[in-house]
C-alpha cells in the first residue's frame, strides 16, 4: 500500500473501511464477474491501459 | 474496421536498447520536405506554412536514413551504427546529447498496421482507419511539421523543431517515413502522474465513502507529482484555449495526457501528426460553433487528468450516462474550469452568444464520440464491464 494511500486511510477508520466493503461485497462482485479485467488492478495501469 | 490487437501487440513491447542501422531511402531536410508535399495541406494550412517559412531546417544531419530494424532487416545498407539512442513509445527515438528525436524510426513490415481514430469536423462519430505501424505517413510530418510552423506564428510555447525526414524504401516502394526533430525535453508529465498506488477495488470503496459519510478524501490529490495542479490546468488551458481559437485542433489520437511537458518551468504539449488548422469565419453561424465546441471538448477531455471518483452507471443509457459523468468532470476538473473560462473570454472577443455556447455544449453532450470519451474520465461501471484486457492495450506509456 502506498505512502499517500496509507495517509487516506488515516482519515477514515479502519472500521468503515471494513463496513463499507461489507455493504458494497455484491456490487463488488457483480462488478467483478461481468468484467475482463480484475478490479484489484491497479487503478494507474487500468487508466493508462485505456488511452 | 476490426483491429487485431493480438497482432500488433508484441511490437509494441520491444527492448528499451535500440538497433539502428543505415537503410534504403532518401533523406530531406525539413525545408526540402515541406517544397515536396505542401500540397497535401489545406490553403489556409499552407498560408501558415508559408508564414513561417524562414523558421524552416534547410540541413540535413543524416545524409543517409537510419531506423531502428533487427539485424536480419532486409532494407538495411551499411554497418550498425552505434547504439546511443533511447526508447521512447512503441515508434521512436531520443538521442539526449544531441536533443534530436526520430519519430516514426521503426519499419518493421508493410503488412502491420495500427489504428487511427478520427473525427472530422461536424461529424458526431468517430471513424477508425489504419495507418502503417512504427512509421509516419508523409501528410503525418507535413501535418507535425505544419504544427511548428502554427505555434511559430501566434507565438505559442513549442518544443519539437523540425529537422530532417528519412524516408524508407524497400526496393522502390516508399514504406514510411521519419521525422527528426530537436527537442529540448522528452520527459513527460505523465511520468510524474499520481494515482496514489490504489487499485480499482480501492477507488469504489473509497468514493462511496466519500459520498455517503461526506468525508473529504479526494479534492487536494495532485494529478502529478512536482507540479500544481493550479499551474497545470492554468497552463494548459490557455495553451489549448489559443491553440483552438487560432484554429489548431490536435485531433483525437493526439490529444493524449501522455503529450504533455513540463520543461524549465513552461508547459508544451508534443505529438502533432494528426494536427489541423480550420478557418474561424470572422461572423460564425450555430452550426459552425456547434462543430466547433464539439471538437474543444473531445480534445480537452481526451486529455484532461483522471478524475477521482466512481459512479455505477447500473443499465442506464448513454445519454444519460453521459450527462452524470460530464457533471461530476466540470465540477471536479481544475483544468476544465481553467480552459472553459478562457474559451468564454474568446467565444465573447468572437461576438459569439453565450447561449449559443450553451446550446452547443448540451448537443455535444448527446453526441455518440462523446460517450465514448467522457467514459474513461470519470471511473464507472460500464467502462470496466465493457473494457479490453489492459495487456491488449495499444497504448505505451511516453514517460
Amino acid at each position: 500500500m502506498s505512502e499517500n494511500f496509507k495517509k487516506i486511510k488515516n482519515k477514515i477508520s479502519k472500521t468503515l473501511i471494513a463496513e463499507k466493503k461489507k455493504k458494497l461485497k455484491e456490487e463488488l462482485d457483480e462488478l467483478q464477474n461481468n468484467s475482463n479485467i480484475d478490479i484489484d488492478i491497479k487503478l494507474q495501469d487500468f487508466i493508462i491501459s485505456r488511452r | 474496421m476490426k483491429l487485431n490487437r493480438e497482432k500488433i501487440i508484441p511490437h509494441l513491447k520491444q527492448a528499451s536498447k535500440l538497433s539502428f542501422f543505415e537503410v534504403q531511402g532518401n533523406s530531406y531536410s525539413a525545408k526540402e520536405f515541406i517544397e515536396k508535399y505542401k500540397n497535401l495541406l489545406s490553403e489556409k494550412e499552407q498560408m501558415i506554412v508559408d508564414y513561417s517559412k524562414d523558421f524552416i531546417n534547410d540541413t540535413k544531419i543524416f545524409p543517409i536514413p537510419i531506423a531502428n530494424v533487427s539485424e536480419k532487416s532486409e532494407l538495411i545498407i551499411a554497418e550498425k551504427k552505434p547504439n546511443f539512442l533511447k526508447k521512447v513509445g512503441s515508434r521512436s527515438a531520443y538521442l539526449k546529447s544531441k536533443k534530436l528525436k526520430f519519430k516514426g524510426c521503426r519499419p518493421v513490415g508493410d503488412d502491420l498496421y495500427f489504428p487511427h481514430e478520427k473525427l472530422d469536423f461536424g461529424d458526431t462519430k468517430m471513424v477508425t482507419t489504419k495507418i502503417p505501424f512504427g512509421v509516419l505517413t508523409v501528410e503525418n510530418v507535413m501535418r507535425e511539421i505544419l504544427a511548428f510552423c502554427f505555434f511559430k506564428k501566434y507565438k505559442l510555447n513549442f518544443l519539437h523543431e523540425p529537422i530532417e525526414v528519412f524516408e524508407y524504401k524497400k526496393g522502390k516502394k516508399i514504406i514510411g517515413y521519419c521525422l527528426l526533430t530537436k527537442s529540448e525535453s522528452e520527459e513527460r508529465l505523465e511520468s510524474q502522474e499520481n494515482f496514489l498506488g490504489l487499485t480499482v477495488k480501492d477507488l469504489i470503496i473509497l468514493s462511496r465513502i466519500e459520498k455517503e459519510e461526506k468525508i473529504d478524501i479526494f479534492s487536494n490529490v495532485k494529478s502529478f507529482q512536482k507540479i500544481s495542479n493550479e499551474w497545470y490546468a492554468e497552463n494548459k488551458g490557455q495553451l489549448l484555449a489559443d491553440m483552438n481559437f487560432n484554429g489548431g485542433f490536435r485531433g483525437v489520437l493526439n490529444s493524449n495526457l501522455g503529450n504533455d511537458i513540463e520543461y524549465k518551468g513552461g508547459f508544451y504539449i508534443c505529438d502533432f501528426d494528426t494536427f489541423v488548422v480550420i478557418e474561424i469565419p470572422q461572423k460564425a453561424n450555430y452550426q459552425f460553433i456547434k462543430n466547433f465546441v464539439l471538437w474543444c471538448i473531445i480534445e480537452i477531455i481526451k486529455s484532461s487528468p483522471f478524475v477521482f471518483d466512481y459512479v455505477n452507471l447500473g443499465n442506464i443509457g448513454k445519454k444519460e450516462s453521459a450527462k452524470i459523468l460530464w457533471d461530476i468532470y466540470t465540477d471536479k476538473s481544475m483544468l476544465w474550469k481553467k480552459y472553459f473560462k478562457k474559451f468564454l473570454e474568446y467565444s465573447r472577443k468572437n461576438g459569439w452568444k453565450e447561449k449559443d455556447v450553451m446550446k452547443a455544449i448540451d448537443e455535444t453532450i448527446e453526441t455518440e464520440v462523446f460517450y465514448e470519451m467522457i467514459l474513461d474520465n470519470v471511473l464507472n461501471s460500464q467502462v470496466i464491464k465493457n473494457t479490453y484486457k489492459p495487456e491488449l492495450s495499444f497504448y505505451t506509456k511516453q514517460g
